[in-house]
């Protein structure tokens, strides 16, 4: 059984091709990072993945079971956790509360979403900021809430998208070990989009490369980066060539 | 939590014995419940509006519906009113289930979702305008008995204000539960982002629908209520001022807060009933242009209402506290 399987996805919006018969699939415990040029279709995979979209044709299956029709909050209960591209917290409501949200996931228990809460809190180190409401925190602290209302709802399987767009080089080595840790200590499979190179490149131990809707390359963050067909993507081809 | 509930203890007392206060005149009991049946409805539509961000602006709707179902059960089969005001609140939770479920389900939202909400209050106003068996264009009048409790009937006002009373402390309780508990949360997460709570596996629609059911069930039990009090019923209470009162009043009184939207609705009523009796026969509809000029004034100086006000006073006076610091 794999953590994800993406068996011939395709996907259009109107005439544009967002995703052309995409294959790929991650393994259980495996940090893959998924890459391309901007628009080669990484956010719509993940919205297929986590079912905000539906493929015009392919099947999706998460931990073997088969999740092409079903909505987002069926596929969180999966044990999938997701963060968003742009920021999506819950200004209104305390660090804590916010979390908890993810902590009652197939509960109703409110000192067992407290806890999951304050675990993910801790994990993450922002569990001083719990009082605090999202609206007098940085995007730094808010993306790391958004990772531990990810963790609260206690994932098997973490899609990351851009987590680390925007923050400092210190900021991005503190995330990628916080990651390691997740996927080593806590067993979670990562899928992250990423376009920080040194970042994705470090942390994987496969990358998915997309272009134009397609998969052009997979392989070890090495491999990857050799491929000429990559290096066309990102750089475009040679002069007159 | 020692001051909560001497604090509920002494407000409980003072509402139990407020008819005493006002020396039973009939005329003033009947403004005070009028204002509580109100203020119910405020407090029932935190759950859709002020915790799940819903603009719902069907409070007319299904306060109406109640006062009709009630009414009816009481003036043709002679069902006591007791019966009518679950029966209503049935009713009026059918009616919202119906609009609810294709609404949610197809992730209507603002303005969209306000404006088919309030078109129900209208389209019900004519159905039973027309639906002449039940309501019809004249007043149905409900047989009058000097006091028969177990008919839900009487003349004394201080009947319906007790009975007002229990629903609104039955509802205020309710709606503070629900706050602090799984729902409550659900319900806030869908209000300041539905994709995010989503992902974390809130059904919005699910939630969504729990809270305009039970919203939608209390607003029919004011209907059936008041359509007993005043003794008639007639499809004209099915009322579009109801569901903007209800919402101006959550708004000025500062949405998702705990004590604002009652407190500001209690008061904001009482000034308007007020005005109505000094200046409503001086210069007709004067009352109303100074109760709109009050209300312009609290959303332009404070636009996130009087609740923030009023629930960081609760605080100071260590009544309730905030989720996170009781651990």
């Amino acid at each position: 059984m794999k953590a994800v399987e993406v068996v011939n996805v395709t996907k259009k919006f109107g005439a544009l091709t967002a995703l052309s018969n995409v294959n790929m699939d991650v393994d259980i415990g495996e940090i893959v990072g998924l890459i391309g040029p901007n628009g080669a279709g990484k956010t719509t995979l993940f919205n297929i993945l986590t079912g905000f979209l539906k493929p015009d044709s392919g099947t999706v299956k998460i931990f073997g079971d088969d999740v092409t029709n079903l909505p987002p909050h069926k596929i969180a209960q999966k044990k999938v956790a997701r963060s968003f591209q742009i920021i999506k917290p819950f200004p209104s409501m305390t660090v804590l509360e916010a979390v908890m949200v993810g902590g009652y996931l197939n509960t109703g228990d409110e000192k067992t979403a407290r806890e999951r809460a304050v675990e993910a809190l801790k994990m993450v180190g922002v569990n001083h900021l719990r009082d605090r409401l999202a609206k007098e925190l940085n995007t730094q602290q808010l993306k790391l809430v958004e990772l531990a209302r990810c963790l609260a709802t206690q994932p098997r399987l973490l899609l990351l998208d851009e987590l680390v767009a925007g923050l400092t080089p210190a900021e991005v080595d503190r995330m990628s070990e916080l990651i390691r840790k997740l996927n080593a200590e806590k067993g979670i499979t990562i899928l992250l989009v990423e376009h920080v190179m040194r970042f994705v490149m470090k942390i994987s131990n496969r990358v998915v490369v997309l272009n134009y809707g397609e998969v052009i390359s997979v392989g070890t963050p090495e491999e990857v980066s050799r491929d000429h067909k990559v290096v066309e993507a990102y750089l475009g081809t040679k002069a007159g060539a | 939590m020692e001051k909560n509930r001497i604090f509920t203890a002494i407000a409980g007392a003072a509402a139990a014995v407020f008819p005493l206060i006002l020396g039973l005149n009939e005329y003033y009991v009947f403004l005070v419940t009028l204002i509580m049946l109100y203020t119910t409805i405020v407090v029932a539509w935190q759950l859709i509006g002020g915790l799940g961000g819903q603009l719902d602006l069907g409070a007319g709707a299904y306060h109406g519906l109640g006062a009709i179902v009630t009414g009816y059960l009481m003036v043709y089969h002679g069902i006591s009113g007791w019966v009518g005001l679950f029966a209503g609140g049935l009713a009026a939770a059918g009616v919202a289930f119906i609009i609810g479920y294709p609404s949610f389900r197809f992730g209507l939202k603002e303005v969209w979702y306000a404006l088919s909400s309030l078109a129900l209050v209208l389209i019900l106003q004519k159905i039973f305008l027309l639906w002449t068996d039940v309501a019809g264009p004249l007043e149905r009048y409900i047989p009058y008995a000097a006091f028969d409790p177990i008919f839900m009937r009487s003349g004394y006002k201080t009947f319906y204000y007790y009975i007002t009373l229990a629903l609104f402390a039955a509802t205020l309780a309710l709606v503070y539960r629900i706050r602090k508990n799984k729902l409550g949360l659900y319900l806030q997460s869908i209000r300041d982002n539905e994709e995010a709570a989503e992902m974390l596996g809130v059904d919005v629609r699910k939630y969504k629908l729990i809270a305009l059911l039970v919203y939608s069930f209390i607003a029919a039990m004011t209907g059936g209520i008041y359509t007993s009090m005043v003794g008639f019923y007639h499809p004209t209470l099915f009322d579009s001022w109801i569901s903007i009162q209800t919402v101006t009043l959550s708004i000025a009184g500062g949405l998702g807060s705990l004590w604002g939207p009652p407190i500001t609705s209690l008061i904001l009523l009482t000034v308007q009933e007020y005005l109505r009796i000094t200046l409503g026969a001086v210069i007709i509809g004067l009352h109303q242009v100074i109760f709109g000029i009050i209300l312009i004034f609290i959303i332009l100086f404070r636009p996130e209402g009087l609740g923030p006000l009023l629930d960081t006073l609760s605080v100071r006076l260590g009544l309730g506290s905030k989720a996170s610091k009781e651990m």
